[in-house]
């Protein structure tokens, strides 16, 4: 990834990791069982790429649903949390709320996944985010998911997390799009957490 | 006598914090290691008073370190877990595993002091 010295993206990475622990947390509280958490994966995705990119990080096939949100603030950028749709039919059992819909669930889960995740990262640096509603996309496939003309950025840095239950079907990919224009924003920020050390 | 500290992270910013957060003025001889395989390594090589300890690494995670360790004739350090995956079932399996102390990231100088304080180290 090109974004400045190793040490920056290190840093970032350090955030983001963060973040997923704070993500984590509200996850293994709400299902009441052990979440396992990835290693963050940054990259650098140019518009062409983006499907590629999200394939790649995804690994699946098979059908998924996918919650997208936008979040602005001085930086902006989305956030998409992408589920198998196997393991979205075993959620309501997961929660011990049967009568509630999976998309309900989904949305809910996702709500608190981006909030946590972004909200400390967007908190580190002392930034107030205000997020869009969500959209849900249910029985798509991973490529299908982004119509690539359609977003608002050539450039952008992904930042990829991923929440399992072991021996469960349930999984989620969370991944954030921070255009080339909030970058900058970060790397700055950045730059002040590092100067702080 | 220097005591000799291993810190254990990924991220070498992760590390920097970490080192930067021990109480000032005390004498350490820091080793630093990437994952938990390199940790066994730096422990073989000779006795360390207190490992610091990051959970989520490529290789070999804290918890595989704890358990490899509790398994091996090592000579048994203060181990201080500091983790950015805070749930409740990553603080009680690393208790169980032997753990002496479970710290949030992002970390602090006093949690650290009142950690290693209450381990007895200082």
């Amino acid at each position: 990834m090109r974004i400045g010295e190793p040490e920056r993206c290190d840093a970032l990475a350090e955030l983001v990791n963060i973040g997923m622990g704070q993500a984590g947390d509200a996850l293994a509280r709400l299902f009441d069982t052990f979440i396992h958490l990835s290693i963050p994966r940054l990259e650098l995705v140019e518009r062409a790429q983006v499907s590629a990119a999200i394939a790649a990080l995804v690994d699946t096939t098979g059908p998924v649903v996918a919650v997208r949100q936008a979040f602005s603030s001085r930086i902006r950028g989305e956030a998409l949390a992408i589920y198998s749709t196997a393991g979205c039919d075993t959620l309501a059992d997961l929660v011990g709320y049967p009568d509630v819909s999976s998309d309900e669930l989904l949305l809910e889960i996702s709500n608190i996944l981006v909030g946590a995740c972004v909200g400390a990262l967007a908190s580190q640096f002392s930034l107030e985010l205000s997020f869009s509603p969500p959209s849900i996309m249910a029985d798509t496939t991973v490529v299908g998911l982004l119509d690539t003309p359609q977003l608002p950025w050539d450039r952008a840095l992904l930042a990829e997390v991923n929440f399992r239950i072991v021996g469960r079907a349930f999984s989620c990919h969370l991944l954030t799009f921070w255009p080339d224009e909030s970058i900058g924003v970060l790397l700055h920020a950045v730059d002040t957490f590092l100067a702080q050390l | 006598m220097s005591t000799p500290i291993l810190v254990v992270d990924d991220s070498a910013v992760s590390r920097s914090i970490v080192i930067r957060s021990l109480p000032r003025g005390w004498d350490v001889a820091i080793t630093q290691a990437s994952n938990g395989k390199e940790a066994l390594l730096a422990l073989q090589q000779k006795p360390h008073a207190v490992v610091l300890l990051d959970l989520n690494m490529p290789v070999m995670d804290g918890y595989e370190f704890l358990e490899a360790m509790n398994g091996s004739e090592l000579a048994r350090p203060i181990v201080i877990v500091l983790s950015g995956d805070i749930q409740p079932g990553a603080q009680a399996r690393v208790k169980q595993l032997g753990a002496n102390a479970f710290i949030k990231k992002p970390v602090r100088a006093d949690t650290v002091l009142d950690a290693l304080k209450n381990a007895g180290v200082l």
